[in-house]
């Protein structure tokens, strides 16, 4: 079903058909989505979950001012996001750092199907700040466009640009290229 | 979109979507009984405080005022007052108000009140 015909379902008050329509168009891409945020399978199947009885919920105050997609990628940004700041605060408080917790993510998780370049990526895309982060993976990994992206985070194109500038710039620091 | 370097468990996907499927059923809207009950509850709850309250407070307002002797044996526990009786201090008033009254007043008062003349010569003979 095209987003324009879940809109239509949304508008028409069927909001069954339409979140069914949503659970059957974007679970998979939200997974992966999710994904490179939590750094693990189970963390990322609790949040999906989450992320879509929000969704849910949502669902009825939805007015079609932004894109169907935007929409939910807000909503699934921003739980990825305050996952990650979680996160960051256990490992504080186990005198820990967040990126020594997800270096032990990625390398204790026993999904990963990539090469060894590959996982030091995932570890210095982790190491980035989030807002840095979050440009950088809707961009390289999601394919979208700046506009998009804009209304995803609610920053503008200019500065988003720039962070995915400074993003590049400090993964080939971190990859020594 | 880059290709992932994660693989997922063998079906994974159409489980997820069938759990996901299941949430409006899990998230149906509550119905009005539903949401009125919580209030009701409390409403509840206020009006046993009230009526307990008041039960109890009126189960203590019949109590009688403390009677002037039970406050002078107060203040004799409490040394506020010498332990003598208090008639000791209207001794001399009670003395004078008794020599007020004399014979002729009490015959007189007998006359009035009724009682028989010979009654009272019978009385003074007694004497």
């Amino acid at each position: 079903m095209t987003e324009r015909e879940i809109q239509t379902l949304i508008k028409d008050g069927d909001l069954r058909r339409a979140f069914d329509a949503i659970v059957d168009t974007y679970s998979e891409r939200l997974y992966w989505h999710v994904r490179r945020f939590t750094l693990s399978h189970e963390d990322t199947d609790d949040l999906v979950q989450d992320i879509y009885i929000k969704i849910w919920n949502a669902l009825p105050g939805f007015r079609g001012d932004s894109q169907l997609f935007t929409w939910i990628w807000r909503i699934a940004t921003n739980a990825a996001l305050n996952h990650v700041a979680k996160t960051r605060i256990r490992s504080a408080l186990s005198l820990s750092t967040y990126a020594a917790e997800a270096d032990r993510l990625i390398d204790s998780d026993p999904w990963f199907d990539g090469d060894e370049a590959e996982r030091k990526l995932s570890k210095a895309i982790a190491r980035l700040p989030s807002k840095q982060r979050t440009v950088f993976c809707l961009r390289y990994y999601d394919d979208l466009s700046y506009e998009q992206i804009s209304e995803i985070t609610g920053t503008s194109v200019g500065a988003l640009k720039a962070s995915y500038h400074f993003a590049a710039e400090r993964l080939k620091d971190l990859l020594e290229l | 979109m880059k290709q992932n370097s994660h693989i997922t468990p063998e079906g994974y996907f159409n489980d997820l979507k069938a759990r996901l499927h299941s949430i409006p059923c899990q998230q149906e809207m509550p119905s009005t009984w539903q949401r009125v009950r919580p209030h009701l509850a409390m409403a509840a709850a206020f009006l046993a405080i009230v009526t307990v309250g008041t039960a109890i407070l009126r189960s203590t307002a019949g109590t009688p005022a403390i009677g002037v002797q039970d406050l002078d044996s107060q203040y004799e526990l409490a040394g506020l007052v010498r332990t003598t009786s208090p008639y000791m201090y209207d001794e001399t008033e009670f003395e004078q108000q008794e020599a007020e009254f004399s014979e002729d007043d009490i015959i007189n008062y007998l006359i009035d009140s009724g009682v028989n003349i010979e009654n009272i010569d019978a009385d003074e003979t007694n004497d």
